[in-house]
């Protein structure tokens, strides 16, 4: 039985000292969001791909602390609980998680802007942390939430056509699924 | 001619024999025998004849109000004769006479086709002096039917907080407001919208997250 997420002490404050500690001990840092954009924009994708990757394995290794055996056995609901509590925890917005069919979304509200490109990559590692698959998450707009629609590295690659053709989130599992069936 | 004559002065010498006798003794011979006799009684004053009964003092009626907003019959003397009593329908009930009980009471024939009142008159009672001791004497233990109420001392006060309250309770003690917790929303739960275009797909139920991961990745 894998215990619900707990938020106490994830992040400790010690304002006296000046620092910020989350629950293992380590450092952190609070910065604006709006600076850690500008700094990936000088940095160029490859470097913020792999900053991004680096926070993603860490979070997943987190995770697999708490599920320990039962990482593969956990209900959704329970991978929606931690790993967007994870999320949460870095400010990265509010995660829950989706099924369409046979397709896995996860869905973020409240991303800060210009850092959904960093979360799916986070989330990226995060999975290929705990599974040891590759997962690719093509991201979508859709208003004020960001949807990123769990597939292997090949099928991304349609998808991404699917997207440059004006497709969105729905036409691109439509798509998918209708792939399948023919196939 | 002169016998009458001889008569008549006899009766005149008798007469003022009599007339010289002492009178107190006569009054008081006259005061006794008037006393041993029962006093007459004393008819209605009534200005017309015939009104005691024709119209009953007290009301055929008992409906009260209605009958009491009836005025009274003009030159009507209330009376003071003794055993009869006026009702007065506006007032309170005149008190009971002296010795109701008595032979003083009215007659039949003086009240006529009256109807009795079911209320009595106001008569004193007296109460008998209760016998036992006042039950404030008696210790509460041996009344017998008084139970203790429980009072604050008497509720225990080892109860214990149920435990979801005892986090709560522990926090208050110490100080601490809510405002220094940190809020923590759980995740909302998960959506699992089905599109509706996926039919061949409604019977997948994962029942995992990998599974789920697994057949996403498959797509």
């Amino acid at each position: 039985m894998i215990p619900r997420f707990d938020p106490t002490r994830a992040v400790v404050f010690d304002f006296a000292r000046g620092r910020m500690r989350d629950e293992e001990g380590e450092a952190r840092v609070n910065l604006p969001a709006s600076a850690l954009v500008r700094l990936f924009d000088s940095a160029g994708e490859p470097a913020t791909r792999a900053f991004a990757a680096e926070i993603g394995v860490e979070l997943g290794r987190r995770m697999l602390g708490r599920f320990r055996d039962d990482a593969k056995v956990a209900p959704l609901e329970t991978w929606a609980d931690h790993l967007g509590g994870q999320v949460a925890l870095l400010g990265l917005g509010d995660l829950s998680v989706e099924r369409w069919g046979r397709a896995l979304v996860f869905r973020v509200r409240g991303v800060p802007r210009d850092l959904e490109g960093v979360v799916g990559v986070l989330l990226e590692a995060a999975l290929h942390r705990v599974f040891g698959h590759e997962v690719r998450l093509p991201g979508f707009a859709q208003g004020q939430d960001a949807a990123f629609l769990a597939v292997s590295p090949a099928t991304a690659e349609r998808v991404y056509q699917l997207a440059a053709a004006g497709g969105g989130l729905t036409q691109a599992i439509e798509a998918l699924h209708g792939e399948q069936v023919s196939a | 001619m002169n016998a009458q004559i001889k008569t008549l002065e006899s009766l005149l010498h008798r007469v003022q024999h009599n007339a010289r006798a002492p009178r107190v003794a006569t009054e008081a011979r006259v005061s006794a025998a008037v006393s041993a006799i029962p006093p007459p009684v004393e008819p209605f004053e009534l200005d017309e004849p015939g009104s005691m009964l024709g119209q009953s003092v007290v009301p055929d009626s008992l409906d009260g109000r209605q009958e009491s907003a009836r005025p009274a019959p003009p030159n009507f003397a209330p009376s003071t004769a003794p055993g009869v009593s006026v009702v007065s329908l506006d007032s309170e009930p005149p008190p009971a006479p002296a010795g109701f009980a008595g032979s003083r009471g009215p007659t039949m024939e003086q009240l006529g086709q009256t109807v009795p009142l079911e209320e009595g008159p106001h008569l004193a009672l007296e109460v008998e002096k209760p016998q036992a001791k006042p039950i404030s004497d008696v210790p509460p233990s041996a009344r017998g039917l008084e139970a203790a109420i429980p009072s604050q001392r008497v509720v225990p006060t080892e109860l214990e907080a149920p435990p979801e309250a005892r986090a709560e309770l522990e926090r208050f003690r110490l100080g601490q407001g809510q405002e220094l917790q940190a809020d923590a929303y759980p995740r909302p739960t998960i959506s699992t919208n089905v599109v509706e275009f996926v039919k061949a797909q409604r019977e997948f139920q994962p029942q995992s997250f990998a599974e789920l991961l697994e057949a996403s990745l498959r797509l």
